[in-house]
């Protein structure tokens, strides 16, 4: 890069900036480019690095100077303290340690600053819209959306009550047909002796004993497998709005 | 070099150097002036200057040179009282930190 498009990027680059500070670091690299001579152009543009390098340590500083509560808490905790240990001791007329070392240590942070600086206001701007667009679109889907709402919500509704009720009826059934089926096989033992009375009503009752038992089991298995599923799903759909907006944000 | 130099220090080699001008320095020459005593970049300068400008510290003049202007700095009084400050206290700290080196076999 040759000095010229160094400089002309810089001053590109500075555009944002109040045109006094503009002005006075144009002046000072373009003096400093005179003044080292042509011939050492070449290294000294070499050795500043990239215009954006230079204009983010010039904005990094600047943006220090506008507000120092700012730069304060913009550096570590470390730059706060020594700020007031500074200004107390009468070490430096201007607060901040952590300014310069932040120049020094990693010029890079002072360029992404301000493109971060600039990505934030974007995105803020584009969140507004967002907002305005969800809004209408909440206002349009109103006169659809409730009797939508209103449906999903007591087709859940009737779907857990439904699963309640067949548990319920299950495990009152089999409840039932225990002591039923006992009582059926204590009648035809009783009645052994009458041939076919007998024997039919052992039968009867072993089955229905068995039927009984089969539904209480059925009943608590269901009631342990699907009532914590029916709760898990419940508070997943719920959450589905809410994800899906952290999603987008 | 291994110890770094914190904006105070930094300040206060600036504004000595500066200082050793009657008439007040350059920026280039500046920073070479700076360069034989800490390793600094080329670019670590311009903040430095404008920021003790801006605090009363420098001030800063344009004389003709070689057909163009180029621009001076000059230490004001108080630059001058900036720098005693900082030079006090540099003595101080280094004295303490000899303190701590001195017996070290």
């Amino acid at each position: 890069m040759s000095r010229f498009d160094f400089m002309r990027k810089l001053e590109d680059l500075l555009s944002d900036i109040p045109l006094e500070e503009r002005n006075e670091a144009l002046k000072y690299y373009n003096d400093y480019f005179d003044d080292a001579g042509v011939d050492n152009e070449g290294n000294i543009v070499s050795e500043l690095g990239t215009p954006e390098r230079i204009a983010g340590i010039i904005k990094a500083d600047l943006h220090l100077e506008g507000d120092n509560s700012q730069s304060r808490g913009f550096f570590t905790e470390k730059g706060y303290e020594d700020t007031v240990y500074n200004e107390s001791k009468y070490e430096v007329v201007k607060p901040s340690e952590g300014k310069q070392e932040e120049n020094y240590n990693s010029t890079s942070t002072g360029s992404s600053n301000n493109s971060n600086t600039g990505n934030s206001t974007g995105t803020t701007s584009t969140n507004t819209n967002k907002l305005a667009i969800i809004i209408l679109l909440c206002l349009f889907a109103i006169p659809v959306g409730i009797p939508l709402l209103i449906a999903f919500v007591s087709l859940v509704f009737s779907l857990i009550v439904t699963v309640f009720a067949l548990l319920f009826g299950f495990g009152i059934a089999g409840i039932v047909m225990v002591p039923v089926g006992i009582a059926v096989i204590i009648i035809g033992i009783v009645n052994i002796g009458i041939p076919f009375m007998g024997l039919f009503n052992c039968g009867a009752g072993l089955l229905i004993l068995g039927l009984g038992i089969i539904f209480i089991m059925l009943s608590v298995w269901l009631s342990k497998t699907l009532i914590p599923a029916i709760i898990k799903g419940t508070v997943y759909i719920f959450r589905l709005p809410f994800q899906n907006r952290r999603v987008s944000a | 070099m291994v110890f770094n130099t914190g904006s105070a220090l930094l300040d206060a080699i600036v504004l000595a150097t500066v200082s050793k001008e009657p008439e007040g320095t350059y920026g280039y020459n500046l920073t070479q002036e700076v360069r034989k005593a800490i390793e600094v970049s080329e670019s670590t300068l311009y903040p430095v200057l404008r920021r003790l400008q801006k605090d009363g510290c420098l001030e800063t003049y344009d004389m003709e040179f070689a057909g163009r202007n180029r621009r001076y700095y000059k230490i004001t009084d108080t630059g001058m009282a900036q720098l005693r400050l900082y030079m006090d206290e540099w003595i101080i700290y280094y004295k303490r930190i000899n303190y701590i080196f001195e017996g070290v076999k």
